[in-house]
């Protein structure tokens, strides 16, 4: 069986795992909750040490040079493990009924005006 | 640890908003150049093993034995924007077909940057409709190689790649990180008119 987002050599890494539910943005933030490494893999202890402070999934395997995917396999495990979280952002739409929905910052309308300030204001 | 890891820049503890641009365009349009000259950190490449899209079966990390997979890498950049807010900046080519990781990239997006250049009609069609698909709000910013800002005006511009009256439309050197914060900063502006006109709408 062929997992599609993680290539062969890969299945050392993961573990043999394939296929988890969580559908990761590559450009979340990650941050570690427990430093402990104990009984961890090599990847899992490198990535909780990264959590250390606030980095997305994208810089992860950047930093590591594991695919994205992988990465993505490795941070279900560790998030159910409860060694890291995931940042939760936005506010609860008012939207919607669904109380686990949550609004993207990209429709905050304060959060824009101080990403354009921000950015005006940027000292290159 | 690898190499890249040692000089990877941390972010601050307070960090807690990734917000997140998307740079598209053609090949060789200034993508990686246009991220480079604003970014706080050196760009960083990430590789995706991803499915070639088929009719709807692209579902992530489903197990899906019988598709072809293609390695797509993307770069992208940071800027710390203040102690919460964060922008992450992607480059990703026009042209690849739909997949999972351009959903899944483009989703919570600010909008896009598309970067066009008027040696390449065909590589700016295809990024302009890959945007226009992801139903992503964008701005064009012409990146002018050589003399073509004296060659073409940007009225010009707009008619011959059918940009829409209400899309911004503007030069942007993609090496001069002046030019390149003043696109951003005018998606932004977009974004917001569009919440309001949205906001009037209701
Ligand atoms: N003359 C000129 N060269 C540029 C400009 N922007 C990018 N380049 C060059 O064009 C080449 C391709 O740029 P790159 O950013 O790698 O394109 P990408 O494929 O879209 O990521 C590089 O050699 C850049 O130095 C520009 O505005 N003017
Ligand atoms: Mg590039």
């Amino acid at each position: 069986m062929i997992d599609p987002d993680v290539p062969d050599g890969l299945y050392m890494i993961v573990g043999g795992r394939s296929g988890t539910s969580l559908r990761l943005d590559p450009f979340t933030l990650v941050v570690t909750e427990r430093s402990d490494t104990t009984g961890l893999t090599l990847e899992q202890a490198d990535i909780v040490r990264l959590c250390e402070r606030p980095i997305t999934p994208a810089e992860i395997s950047a930093c590591l040079t594991i695919p994205l995917g992988a990465v993505t396999i490795l941070l279900a495990d560790l998030i159910d493990q409860g060694h890291v979280s995931l940042r939760s952002v936005g506010r609860p739409t008012r939207r919607s009924a669904d109380p686990s929905a949550f609004s993207s910052p990209a429709d905050d309308r304060q959060l824009l005006e101080k990403l354009r300030v921000g950015l005006i204001n940027l000292a290159l | 640890m690898s190499h890249q890891d040692r000089v990877y820049q941390p972010l601050a503890a307070s960090a807690t908003i990734p917000m997140k641009i998307l740079v598209t365009g053609g090949f060789g349009v200034g993508k990686t150049t246009l991220v480079g000259a604003i970014s706080e950190i050196t760009p960083l490449t990430t590789e995706a093993e991803m499915t070639q899209a088929g009719a709807g079966v692209d579902e992530g990390l489903e197990l899906r034995p019988d598709k072809t997979t293609t390695t797509v890498a993307f770069d992208f950049g940071r800027i710390s924007i203040d102690e919460q807010i964060v922008l992450y900046l992607f480059g990703a080519p026009g042209q690849e077909r739909f997949h999972a990781l351009w959903e899944r990239l483009c989703q919570g997006a600010v909008g896009a940057i598309v970067l066009v250049d008027t040696r390449d009609a065909e590589g700016s069609f295809a990024a302009l409709d890959r945007v226009e698909r992801a139903k992503l709000p964008y701005l064009v910013a012409h990146n002018p190689f050589g003399d073509e800002a004296e060659r073409w005006s940007l009225e010009e511009i707009r008619a011959s790649l059918d940009v829409d009256p209400g899309t911004p439309l503007l030069r942007c050197d993609a090496r001069d990180p002046a030019q390149v914060r003043e696109a951003l900063a005018a998606l932004v502006q977009h974004r917001q008119n569009l919440l309001e006109q949205e906001g009037a709408d209701e």
